[in-house]
């Protein structure tokens, strides 16, 4: 895998670099707690609600991750049909894909967003640690907003007269 | 004109909830409406989500109708965790379920039921101890113990006991069990027959400890959207009367699992004294002021809530 | 809604998406745009915030840290020094070494990502042809589901209300004749296409073990997770968490990982799981969508209705098992079909018990929707293979990945022709 600079430069990518390797903090923080939770149950403890904890805390990381995959272009597509179609085809054909993404991201993080506000007015919350369920979709929200951003931007930037390369 | 329903659910379609409530119910809806309510029915989250989005699905339209526990869905329904309360249970779901229904119209379906019209509350059957290892003969069996519940204020119970409380969700338990994550669980005998759960909990401490609650809800617009004669029809299958029919349906299943959580080898039924109950029981009292205090929290008149609730399950019977 | 997914994969659209969009215009035209808009709310995120699913971002972040901490190096210099000369040897020793992690881990996604961080390059770095290797590696991902402990088996069981022990020990022998077969189909490919698997020199026994030395830390942390979820000191995810703690740890003490090379673990890690939860996230709202089409109960009633001979039936419902494999998630498909296959399948005459029929079903149905994440064109765990090997155009994986399909044909017809495959371990045949 290669560099972000691959990827491209630009204030987005760099923002969705940084989004994913706090998500990959929370991951590791899901992954601690786990651990944490295991030793103490080689004790006969358990620690009350591990489970919703590592939800919440890989929910908001999975959340953060899409930015990069999506700056990075890495989400999985079938490129081979057209793979040797003329050079115009495949651009229109990128241009009217990434625009796609970018409303059904949108889609997706607007709904996210409205759910949020539901968990909060309605007091949605786990079960044993009485976490309030809007943190995370708060938290998730950040991710979505930003994958809207960077699908927009690059469905956009599909536009200007540089020949878009097909990803390595 | 007709009207056709959606209704949603958690359970797999081959269980209980829905050969002997949910299938039923749609037929008999569409029966005796001559066939001007339709009623899908969508078993095992086929339309999506955790079973935690169930009751958002029903209050935002998604679906019309959903079937789903009441502790899956913590903080959204906090006076039904009064019926789910230790002890204050009547022992069998035909007693357990028309006393939930008086409760809730009387004190819950201007509160936390605005959104809906409520099919049935009904209870499982006693919910009593099941554990792997160690058998629970009294309460000072189960300190340093790990126990999976579904339910804030069981977990609490558990912790009055000495235990610590579990929660997971209800397809990993069988797991859970078999791989010593936890060391045992209370839930109703009934279940423990399709989830096969005497494989691995040998020991069954069979004493009501409680009833929890399960909910048939439908959204109040998709019903007020009916004319008054299909409204009689909702009507006719819903309210104190359905919810005893369910009760006993439940009550139906709790021989045959004792049955055969007593013939699995290496099983065993344990029972308690009275005197050893009535520790249990003051054990547990911590857990009702603590639902009182939340009651009182959320603005509602907890502690007559209580003496209400006391008084309308003993009506019924009592554990 | 099946055509505007192709077309719209055609329009290089990305996968997930393709399913978000033909799944969304499906339920929003059965049930309404605003149900629709309002199941949004909570999909994603419910989706994403799964404690079962947390498996696959933590063994791919192992996968990562054993990367950056070198592990995968170690363990492919051990592989070639005892299988390189083999024919195939590398390939059949990712086979191994998948159905030995599908013997702790329950998801085939997950599998294949695993084993595709360790064994892909190496097989690659050695000579291997990209169809050979992302085929192996697809193939050998869906052992994590043959093999006991499998998700899908567990959901089975409890939706037909069988032990869930009886269906994971009916499972051993069909797993292993599925390892057995995955093997076989790797020699016949090394045996026409020499080129596509070149060995290594036999090395003397002393080297072997010389080059076997740096295994020990990967072994040790195997060994841990293995023996920890089949003793019950954790579960599926927590032994994953455990996993990727160790491999952390080793990684920065034995292998040398610094800040920088923790970052891209972190990276790395985040573009799998984000580009295979997107594929999950549109197979979500896709089965919903087919589900309100009750599509399935249709099909159920029109087979019952037909009449015809058992066997038959049976042939026809794998059949479909294959063809809807195309698309949809294996998860998410069990779940749609069995409403509807489950009667039938106790309506007809197999001259079986009732506990038969559904231990050897369940076996049926694990294969068959095995097998649709790896038949081509649209197969999740070609997808992800293909997606982690970027060099590497689908097409070589599609051609790479249909021995292996053959085989699981094959599989299917012998475990249809010989229910005792099935039913003999666990004592009911
Ligand atoms: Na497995
Ligand atoms: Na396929």
């Amino acid at each position: 895998m290669g560099g972000p600079e691959a990827a491209g430069v630009g204030l987005l990518d760099r923002a969705a670099r940084a989004l994913a390797i706090a998500g990959g903090v929370l991951l590791v923080a899901a992954m601690a707690v786990t651990v944490a939770s295991v030793g103490r149950a080689a004790f006969g403890r358990a620690i009350l609600g591990d489970t919703e904890l590592v939800e919440l805390l890989v929910g908001v990381a999975i959340a953060w991750f899409m930015p990069w995959c999506q700056a990075r272009r890495a989400h999985v597509r079938l490129e081979v049909f057209t793979a040797r179609a003329p050079e115009p085809v495949r651009r229109a054909l990128d241009r009217a894909a990434g625009l796609m993404v970018a409303l059904v991201v949108a889609l997706l993080a607007w709904r996210l967003i409205q759910g949020g506000l539901d968990a909060h007015e309605r007091g949605r919350q786990t079960m044993f640690l009485e976490l309030p369920l809007w943190w995370g979709y708060a938290a998730a929200a950040i991710g979505m907003v930003l994958w809207t951003m960077i699908a927009l931007a690059q469905s956009v930037a599909r536009l200007d007269p540089a020949p878009s390369t097909p990803r390595p | 004109q007709t009207f056709t329903f959606r209704l949603h659910s958690f359970s797999s379609p081959t269980a209980l909830d829905h050969t002997m409530h949910l299938d039923r119910w749609a037929e008999t809806v569409g029966r005796e409406s001559g066939g001007r309510i339709k009623v899908e029915v969508y078993p095992a989250l086929q339309l999506g989500g955790q079973a935690r989005d169930l009751v958002q699905q029903a209050e935002d339209g998604v679906v019309d109708i959903i079937w789903t526990v009441a502790g899956f869905s913590p903080g959204r329904f906090p006076g039904t965790e009064g019926l789910e309360l230790p002890f204050v249970n009547t022992g069998t779901s035909a007693t357990m379920s028309p006393a939930a229904m008086e409760f809730a119209e009387k004190h819950l379906a201007d509160t936390e039921y605005r959104a809906f019209k409520i099919i049935c509350i009904h209870s499982t059957d006693r919910s009593v101890v099941h554990t792997t290892r160690r058998p629970i003969r009294t309460l000072e069996d189960f300190r340093g113990l790990r126990i999976r519940v579904a339910g804030r204020f069981i977990g609490e119970t558990v912790s009055a006991f000495g235990a610590t409380p579990v929660g997971i969700p209800l397809p990993g338990v069988y797991e859970a069990l078999a791989r010593g994550q936890v060391d045992g669980m209370m839930i109703n005998w009934a279940i423990t027959l399709p989830y096969r759960f005497f494989e691995v909990a040998k020991y069954h401490t069979d004493t009501a400890v409680f009833q929890g609650m399960l909910l048939t809800l439908m959204n109040r617009r998709s019903y007020e959207r009916l004319p008054p004669d299909l409204r009689a029809v909702i009507d006719a299958n819903s309210g104190i009367n359905y919810a005893k029919k369910m009760g006993e349906i439940w009550d139906s299943q709790t021989a045959p699992a004792i049955a055969a959580n007593r013939d699995a080898p290496g099983n065993e039924i344990i029972t308690i004294s009275p005197q050893e109950r009535a520790r249990w029981v003051a054990a547990a009292q911590p857990v009702y002021q603590t639902w009182i205090r939340e009651m009182n929290r959320l603005g509602r008149p907890g502690q007559q809530m209580f003496d209400d609730l006391m008084a309308i399950t003993a009506k019924y019977g009592r554990a | 809604m099946f055509a505007a997914i192709a077309l719209l994969l055609l329009a290089r659209v990305p996968v997930g998406v393709a399913m978000l969009l033909a799944g969304g215009a499906g339920y929003a035209a059965i049930s309404g745009l605003w149900p629709l808009l309002n199941t949004l709310k909570t999909l994603p995120f419910s989706r994403f915030s799964s404690y079962t699913l947390s498996v696959i971002p933590l063994f791919l972040l192992m996968g990562e840290f054993a990367t950056k901490g070198g592990m995968n190096a170690a363990l492919f210099r051990a592989a070639r020094a005892w299988f390189g000369h083999w024919r195939g040897g590398l390939a059949v020793a990712t086979i191994g070494g998948c159905a030995a992690f599908g013997a702790i881990c329950g998801s085939s996604l997950a599998t294949a990502a695993t084993m595709s961080q360790v064994a892909g390059p190496e097989m690659r770095r050695a000579g291997y042809s990209p169809a050979l290797a992302t085929g192996t590696l697809a193939a050998g991902g869906t052992l994590g589901i043959l093999i006991p402990p499998s998700v899908i088996l567990v959901i089975y069981a409890i939706y037909t209300e069988q032990s869930i022990g009886n269906l994971f020990i009916a499972a051993v022998i069909p797993g292993l004749l599925a390892t057995a077969g995955y093997m076989l189909v790797v020699n016949l490919y090394a045996r026409l296409a020499p080129d596509a698997a070149p060995p290594s020199p036999r090395l003397p026994l002393a080297t072997r073990f010389a080059e076997s030395r740096e295994v020990w830390p990967a072994a040790s942390v195997f060994l841990l997770v293995v023996l920890g979820i089949y003793a019950g000191w954790f579960s599926p995810t927590e032994g994953a968490a455990v996993g990727a703690a160790a491999v952390g740890l080793l990684a920065v003490l034995v292998g040398g990982m610094r800040g920088r090379q923790f970052v891209e673990s972190l990276l790395a890690t985040a573009e799998t799981t984000a580009l295979m939860f997107l594929i999950l996230l549109g197979a979500e709202l896709f089965s919903a969508a087919l589900a309100l089409s009750r599509l399935p109960a249709f099909v159920s009633s029109w087979v019952v209705s037909l009449g015809l001979a058992p066997v038959t039936v049976l042939a026809i419902i794998l059949v479909l098992y294959l063809v809807l494999g195309c698309a949809m998630e294996s998860l998410a498909m069990v779940l749609l079909t069995l409403p509807v296959f489950v009667p039938v399948m106790l309506a007809l005459d197999f001259g079986l018990s009732h506990a038969q029929v559904l231990v050897w079903f369940g076996i049926l149905v694990l294969v068959a929707v095995e097998v649709g994440m790896i038949s081509p064109p649209f197969g999740l765990n070609l997808f992800v293979i293909n997606a982690l090997s970027k060099d590497v155009p689908i097409t070589e994986t599609w051609r790479g990945v249909l021995g292996f399909c053959a085989s699981d044909v094959v599989r299917l017809v012998l475990l249809v022709a010989f229910p005792g495959l099935s039913l003999w371990l666990p004592g009911l045949s």
